[in-house]
């Protein structure tokens, strides 16, 4: 079942490839506008070693920005859960701070933090912030009132019915913030190099651009495409295994 | 004969609060259980039976009136073990991790939790299924792990509510057997509330009898005359049965 859920994309995706290849070599498209594909894979083995070079730095940076923006999100989250009357306080704030243009601020991160990889991190975490907040708060008040009564009557402490009950009842709702904060940090981090940096692949990909190597910025942008789509499969994985319980339903248990 | 009062409920009044209308919910409803008691409670539905059990657990303060458990009034919240009508075992853990959830919570160490449990679940009927998780388990061996975790609770006081309600007739019947046997082992102090006559006459020692709401008791009735085991098709049983039948739908006694 499970090939045969991939084959119709795997089939969709090459016969994409190969219109755009076709398209180029029938219109003699020149390589510093549109390079084919072929070209494009060309590069990405051939510049392979340099653009891992620029991989680390822009992973880190993901990275980190998705830890920090999920541990801040279920963080808000559990603390706005307790605190109603400050949920009620800083809820519409929250929501103004998304129509912020957090790539507007990427340049005042510059000016604030440097060139170092903090000002993408930063900018990763701010993106990925917030549907992990949004999510798992969700998730914490959506638990059923019954349950935590259960909880009081067999003399629950407030840290066992956080660990026993909503945590675990959240996960779900958290891992679906988690799986969007993911790709969200890719953008954030790519961004943040545009800004200002000396390495990374975003800012491989205006070195290249500025040099009409327009095939290194798609090998680069096909680089970003398979960090984003590891760390969402990442994800995936780690949440079949916390959620298995909820298998029900699903064709394998 | 003069066993110690486990539970005291001096004409009880509450009001509840249902989408910003006030509710009257209980008029006045006293009734009292010894150590080692089955007391049931009976009533038309939506007459504040389940607001009754939820006093008593201490999740609701009456407007008047008072509650012993145990002699404690002001901290009984925890002193008796809940049962609630609906499904709360947690999707999560398996049918050991449920039913020793109240232990765990309590503090006592997963080995001497896991022993007792371990002899409960042949006791229970459930060997073999510890280790699966509640969505693999039949509605009846669901409900009957949510019993196991109340017995387990460690607690002198049960209070069941309506834990056959959800069952086919033919599992409910043999389920009020088995019930009765294991409450015959452990001899707890049990508050049952149901809709079922029959489910009443087969296995309390005591009725009480409420009105439609606001509730009052209606009439009370003891059946330390039939003795145990009861037979459904016995005719002392049928005519207890009718005659309590006649009060509920006559509503008056």
């Amino acid at each position: 079942m499970t090939a045969r859920r991939f084959l119709v994309p795997a089939l969709l995706f090459l016969a994409a490839l190969a219109l755009w290849e076709l398209a180029v070599r029938a219109f003699a498209v020149p390589v510093y506008i549109l390079p084919p594909p072929s070209r494009v894979f060309e590069t990405f083995f051939v510049q392979f070693p340099l653009l891992l070079g620029h991989t680390g730095v822009t992973l880190a940076e993901i990275l980190l920005g998705l830890l920090f923006g999920g541990a801040g999100g279920l963080g808000l989250a559990i603390l706005l859960f307790y605190l109603d009357g400050l949920r009620r306080a800083v809820e519409p704030f929250i929501i103004a701070s998304q129509m912020v243009p957090v790539f507007a601020i990427a340049p005042l991160l510059i000016v604030w933090l440097g060139y170092g990889i903090w000002p993408k991190v930063v900018v990763s975490a701010l993106i990925g912030f917030f549907p992990v907040a949004v999510n798992a708060l969700d998730g914490l008040r959506s638990t059923r009132s019954d349950m935590v009564d259960l909880f009081r009557t067999m003399g629950a402490s407030r840290r066992q019915t956080l660990g026993k009950l909503l945590l675990p009842a959240a996960l779900p709702s958290l891992f679906s913030g988690l799986k969007i904060a993911a790709t969200l940090s890719v953008v954030g981090a790519t961004i943040g190099e545009w800004v200002g940096a000396r390495r990374g692949l975003g800012y491989l990909m205006l070195q290249s651009n500025a040099r009409l190597r327009v095939d290194l910025v798609f090998a680069a942008i096909l680089m970003l495409t398979l960090i984003g789509l590891s760390l969402f499969a990442g994800f995936r994985i780690i949440e079949r295994r916390a959620l298995h319980w909820a298998a029900r339903g699903r064709r394998s248990a | 004969m003069g066993a110690p009062v486990m539970l005291e409920v001096d004409s009880v009044r509450k009001a509840l609060d249902v989408r910003g209308a006030w509710l009257d919910v209980l008029d006045s409803v006293s009734l009292s259980a010894s150590d080692g008691d089955w007391v049931t409670v009976i009533g038309p539905s939506g007459c504040g039976k389940t607001t009754l059990l939820r006093i008593i657990a201490g999740l609701l303060e009456p407007d008047d009136g008072n509650v012993f458990v145990n002699g404690e009034c002001k901290h009984r919240l925890g002193s008796a073990a809940l049962l609630p009508q609906s499904d709360t075992l947690l999707p999560w853990r398996t049918a050991v991790d449920n039913a020793v959830l109240a232990s765990e919570i309590a503090g006592i160490p997963r080995a001497t939790a896991l022993a007792e449990a371990t002899r409960l679940f042949e006791r229970f009927g459930l060997s073999g299924f510890e280790t699966m998780y509640p969505w693999q388990l039949s509605g009846g061996m669901q409900q009957r792990v949510a019993l196991m975790r109340t017995f387990l609770s460690g607690r002198a006081i049960l209070l069941l509510d309506e834990p056959l309600g959800a069952l086919d007739p033919l599992t409910r019947a043999s389920m009020q057997d088995w019930l009765l046997a294991v409450w015959n082992e452990l001899r707890k102090t049990i508050v049952l509330v149901t809709h079922d006559v029959e489910e009443a006459v087969v296995l309390s020692d005591r009725l009480v009898v409420l009105t439609p709401r606001p509730a009052r008791v209606l009439s009370e009735w003891s059946f330390e005359d039939l003795p145990r085991p009861r037979s459904r098709g016995d005719l002392a049983f049928m005519r207890r049965r009718a005659e309590i039948l006649a009060v509920l739908l006559g509503g008056t006694a």
